[in-house]
């Protein structure tokens, strides 16, 4: 296994379109790091230029100590993971897994060991005799992912593993692939437009937009501390709520007469919006001091927790209370800030202003 | 004003069944949700309720008159579709009007609908732009708009937020119940996702082959599962469940765990699976203890607002929702405490959940 070192990686396409800008990335050997964006960002191309499916415009992509810009797909020793259900049905486990093998010519003993030593660290050991349709979803998962191991490559790059598996299988092959990646060590650079799949998944995130990399870090990192305005929504469900302030004796003031403390280090500046997550705040029966009423416009009750859109003074604010409490539509609440501190950004620039 | 209710509705499609005896009885002015997997029967008992197909067996009636086989538009409901099948020459507010126009109304009294319809939605400084010059979600909320200006008995929505994006799908949520408070009429809503059901409906009936398996309202069907199905489909992180038989008073996990039997779980050997769900789970300090179940660490998935442990417990991976501080090694022997007020029992053959607390049993049909 080896990492990945990708420096000021540009891409433009031949119609103009700029899909990479100045691209930095140190993937740590061992690590499952993750590509996360929107639609368009820029994250598959990154990816394919890493596989060597698309030549980059300009910069350098190194595989272990290995530069690797002109090398084809082939020559770079990495496996492509597209989904991972793509068996071929009328091949039992062992074929499947062994095909990648058989493809490049290895000699059949040694494919046969190899076959073995994949099926036995995945525990697939009594399942090899079987074609796909004998296999349950799970089961086939791990085969699919058997298959790409059973190269040996120095990285896996997974271009949307998960995307098109229905809600069960996916949380099951979520666990599946944080388990074997965690025992394996192996390195793997995945894209997925799924914040909760990245938060779940990664060691790192780095969050892409237009392009460019807003934000790397660990996920309880990015999720605690959004370095921007775009990382702060779009990480998080629901979304951060963010909020106009002002500094004001010692507290920032938000709508509604809501108080949040002031972040060490904050400029005495106009312009300034709080991020606040829907769990650093609480709501509450009107104590009538003036100080965050709002009104419920909706109430979620998602089993485990509730989550309320209420109004405040215009504003929208989510906020996620344990399912037992209870407030209905058009009630009148106080909403307290029960967090830390909360993230503050210049509303111009998008950007932590502290 | 409309009851929608429907008394032993089948319909089979050549040699498949898609509907068994179907009885569901939605309030007026309610948010009714038919929430099942695709293929469970939901989007036919939308189109037997809007009179575009006609049930084998059974009856359909609004506020207690026989729908028969008045047609669609006799039954005066509109339907919302996931795809927004908006014209695309024609500009928001032509959208909007349409099926007033076709009514042969002023066209003063037409403008002023449409006006206030895109005020209620948000889409008011939208009124000059065509369909394609619109983002998903602004086009959903026209083709809304359209369904909305008809006024009709009640609205019959299939999977309309579908198409979006997960963002804007959960913003949608809110609008949508916003909506239904504001123009108080029923909605009959078909979904997939439980979540959108749960976070919606004032009441949840959930289909699976065909058949109704429970109707209540979201905390009804989120805390008194009637069966395993119900238990499983409805939940973010889906409930555990784990094996185990009935001896002397304690239920004996596959695995080896031991938890006591609640006072009216079954007899002596009966073979059960105990349901319980992430959220009544927490990581104990040692694996031994009461109402302690041993294991190892799986995986350990971050999710932000909580940490998700996958620990493995013989065969099984249970799934515990953790505070995002708690941290754990994969391998790391831990025991996770069971909240006994919480768990469920399932026959195993049947899948139906036997009474496990004192209390008031609940009506899978009501």
């Amino acid at each position: 296994m080896a990492g990945i070192s990708i420096q000021s990686l540009n891409k433009r396409f031949p119609d103009g379109t700029v899909a990479v800008h100045e691209i930095d990335l140190e993937i740590e050997d061992g690590e499952l790091f993750v590509l996360l964006g929107p639609s368009g960002c820029g994250k598959t191309t990154t990816l394919r230029c890493i596989a060597g499916l698309e030549t980059q415009t300009s910069g350098d992509i190194r595989i272990g100590d290995r530069l690797v810009n002109d090398l084809r797909p082939g020559e770079r020793d990495i496996a492509m993971v597209f989904q991972f259900y793509a068996l071929y049905p009328h091949l039992t486990a062992r074929e499947n897994i062994g095909y990648p093998l058989r493809a490049a010519g290895v000699p059949r003993a040694e494919a046969e060991a190899r076959v073995d030593a994949v099926a036995r660290t995945m525990r697939l050991d009594g399942l090899l005799r079987r074609k796909p349709d004998k296999l349950s979803g799970g089961e086939q998962q791990r085969i699919a992912l058997a298959r790409a191991m059973v190269r040996e490559p120095q990285a896996f790059l997974l271009d949307e593993p998960l995307t098109n598996l229905d809600a069960e299988l996916r949380l099951d092959m979520r666990t599946e692939l944080k388990h074997l990646q965690d025992r394996l060590g192996s390195t793997m650079v995945m894209v997925t437009h799924d914040q909760v799949e990245a938060m779940s998944l990664g060691d790192r995130i780095a969050l892409i937009n237009e392009g460019r990399v807003e934000q790397v870090g660990a996920p309880l990192d990015v999720y605690d501390r959004p370095a921007s305005l775009f990382a702060a929504t779009f990480i998080g469900t629901p979304a951060m709520n963010i909020l106009p302030v002002e500094v004001d004796d010692g507290d920032l003031r938000a709508p509604s007469g809501l108080r949040l403390p002031i972040p060490v280090g904050l400029p005495r500046t106009d312009g300034l919006v709080a991020g606040v997550r829907a769990e650093w705040l609480s709501v509450t029966a009107p104590t009538g001091d003036r100080h965050g009423a709002a009104r419920v416009i909706a109430r979620e009750a998602l089993g485990d927790e509730t989550i309320y859109a209420v109004d405040m003074g215009g504003h929208r604010v989510h906020v996620r209370t344990p399912p037992t409490v209870r407030f209905e539509a058009e009630d009148n609440v106080d909403v307290a800030f029960v967090g830390t501190e909360p993230r503050v950004y210049h509303e111009g620039t998008g950007r932590l202003a502290a | 004003m409309s009851r929608v209710k429907l008394d032993g509705i089948s319909k089979s499609f050549g040699d498949v069944q898609a509907l068994a005896d179907v009885s569901i009885d939605v309030e007026d002015g309610s948010f009714f949700v038919l929430l099942g997997p695709s293929g469970a029967g939901k989007t036919t008992t939308l189109r037997v309720i809007a009179g575009l197909e006609a049930p084998d067996a059974g009856e359909v009636s609004f506020d207690g008159a026989a729908a028969g086989d008045a047609t669609p538009a006799a039954r005066d409901v509109a339907m919302v579709f996931q795809s927004y099948a908006l014209y695309p020459k024609q500009t928001v507010a032509e959208n909007i009007a349409s099926p007033l126009r076709a009514r042969h109304i002023r066209v003063e009294e037409i403008d002023k609908q449409v006006a206030d319809i895109a005020a209620l939605l948000h889409i008011d400084h939208l009124l000059d732009r065509h369909p394609g010059q619109l983002s998903g979600g602004e086009q959903q909320r026209v083709a809304l708009g359209r369904a909305l200006v008809r006024e009709p008995r009640a609205f019959l929505m299939d999977e309309p937020l579908t198409n979006l994006d997960v963002k804007l799908r959960v913003e949608m949520r809110a609008e949508l119940t916003r909506l239904h408070r504001h123009v108080g009429r029923t909605f009959i809503y078909v979904s997939n996702d439980q979540a959108e059901a749960m976070s919606m409906a004032d009441r949840i009936a959930v289909l699976h082959d065909g058949r109704i398996q429970q109707v209540g309202t979201p905390e009804e069907v989120y805390d008194h599962p009637v069966n395993r199905f119900v238990a499983t489909f409805v939940g973010s992180s889906r409930m555990n469940l784990l094996a185990c038989t009935v001896q002397d008073a304690e239920l004996v996990g596959v695995a080896g765990w031991r938890l006591p039997a609640p006072r009216r779980s079954a007899g002596q050997g009966t073979r059960l699976e105990l349901g319980i769900r992430p959220e009544d789970l927490s990581v104990a300090g040692e694996a031994e203890g009461p109402h302690v179940v041993g294991g190892t660490v799986y995986a350990v998935e971050p999710l932000g607002d909580r940490v998700l442990l996958d620990v493995q417990v013989g065969d099984t991976i249970v799934r515990v929702k953790a505070a995002p501080t708690v941290s754990h090694d994969v391998g790391q022997q831990v025991g996770i405490t069971v909240d006994m007020a919480r768990i469920h029992l399932f026959d195993v053959d049947s899948g139906l959940a036997l009474p496990v607390r004192d209390e008031p049993a609940h009506d899978p049909v009501c």
